[in-house]
């Protein structure tokens, strides 16, 4: 079964010869993940230092326990489990600190084109203010409970499906499209003044 | 529950996507991890990387690897237990010995000690 499911896994020859020694395996796969775990935890953390410190934490212990990864989910689904358990395990550190603030919230993107030309089109209402929507949805994220947080982070963000979201948290799909709908729930009252009329839930 | 449309909050927060440094970034992030690697290798102490080895291993999520440690360590003290050198018992010793030398010494005071020299006062 086990042999099945690595014979599935696009990582499982990368995965085999890291595990034999081969650091430049390893490499590869740091490099064919590192954007992917960045905006997951870039979106749960909204802080840059905080994301860059905890992703190198996290691939030097995906690093450590290595030897130790039987294949029995595929490698992407494993060191995504090893991220989020690690970011909310920070995150609740990071809330006894006290006197934390999201001081450095993002506010590069707003002249990135990608972002501006789908921001026109996602809201044509508020073409002028984009480091305006930029901030609200920052904040609007930081208000979602954690587990909220990373739903809506790997579907909404990152576009994984909902079966694969289940496996990297452990719970199931119904739990994941509960927390989903709660979430946006949440979000949708946040962000209501961004949200054009003709599709608002009122009508 | 799910019946709302949640389609304009979905698309606002998919401008998230875009929130990503630059290429240089991810390539210098790499050259960093071989760097911390390295440091880490050098400051961390043994014990520390016993430590998280231990814990790495427990993680793991098996309970078989519980069952094992647990019996492994059952075990090692029962070994441990059995085995350890039983050297200073000398209360045991005290009292066989007691006895035998009781009885020597009675035959002693009947008999004349033929090993040890008459002790002569000088006059």
């Amino acid at each position: 079964m086990a042999k099945q499911r690595k014979s599935v896994d696009p990582d499982a020859d990368l995965v085999q010869r890291a595990q034999d020694g081969d650091t430049r395996a390893f490499d590869e796969l740091v490099m064919k993940y590192n954007r992917k775990l960045y905006g997951l935890v870039y979106h749960m953390t909204s802080n840059k230092e905080d994301t860059h410190d905890l992703l190198q934490d996290i691939f030097a212990k995906a690093y450590r326990s290595l030897r130790r990864f039987r294949g029995n989910s595929t490698f992407y689904t494993w060191i995504y489990s090893i991220s989020v358990n690690m970011t909310l395990n920070f995150l609740k550190k990071r809330k006894r600190r006290a006197g934390y603030s999201f001081d450095d919230i993002d506010s590069g993107i707003q002249n990135d084109p990608a972002f501006i030309d789908q921001a026109h089109h996602a809201n044509p209402r508020r073409q002028s203010n984009i480091h305006e929507l930029q901030k609200k949805l920052n904040e609007a994220l930081q208000e979602l409970s954690e587990d909220h947080r990373s739903v809506v982070t790997m579907f909404d963000i990152q576009g994984m499906p909902h079966a694969e979201i289940s496996r990297i948290l452990g719970v199931s799909e119904g739990t994941v499209r509960s927390r989903l709908y709660y979430a946006h729930k949440q979000l949708q009252g946040y962000l209501e003044e961004f949200i054009s009329p003709t599709h608002s839930p009122e009508e | 529950m799910h019946d709302e449309n949640f389609q304009d909050v979905q698309n606002l927060i998919a401008l998230k996507r875009h929130e990503q440094p630059d290429d240089a970034y991810f390539e210098e992030f790499l050259d960093e991890f071989h760097r911390r690697q390295r440091q880490e290798l050098l400051q961390r102490s043994s014990r520390s990387l016993f430590f998280e080895r231990v814990s790495t291993w427990f993680s793991g999520g098996s309970k078989m690897r519980v069952v094992y440690t647990g019996g492994a360590a059952y075990a090692a003290v029962m070994l441990g237990f059995f085995f350890w050198p039983k050297g200073d018992t000398p209360v045991q010793v005290e009292m066989n010995t007691t006895p035998i030398e009781h009885v020597k010494e009675q035959k002693d005071m009947l008999t004349p000690d033929k090993d040890k020299e008459p002790v002569h006062e000088a006059y």
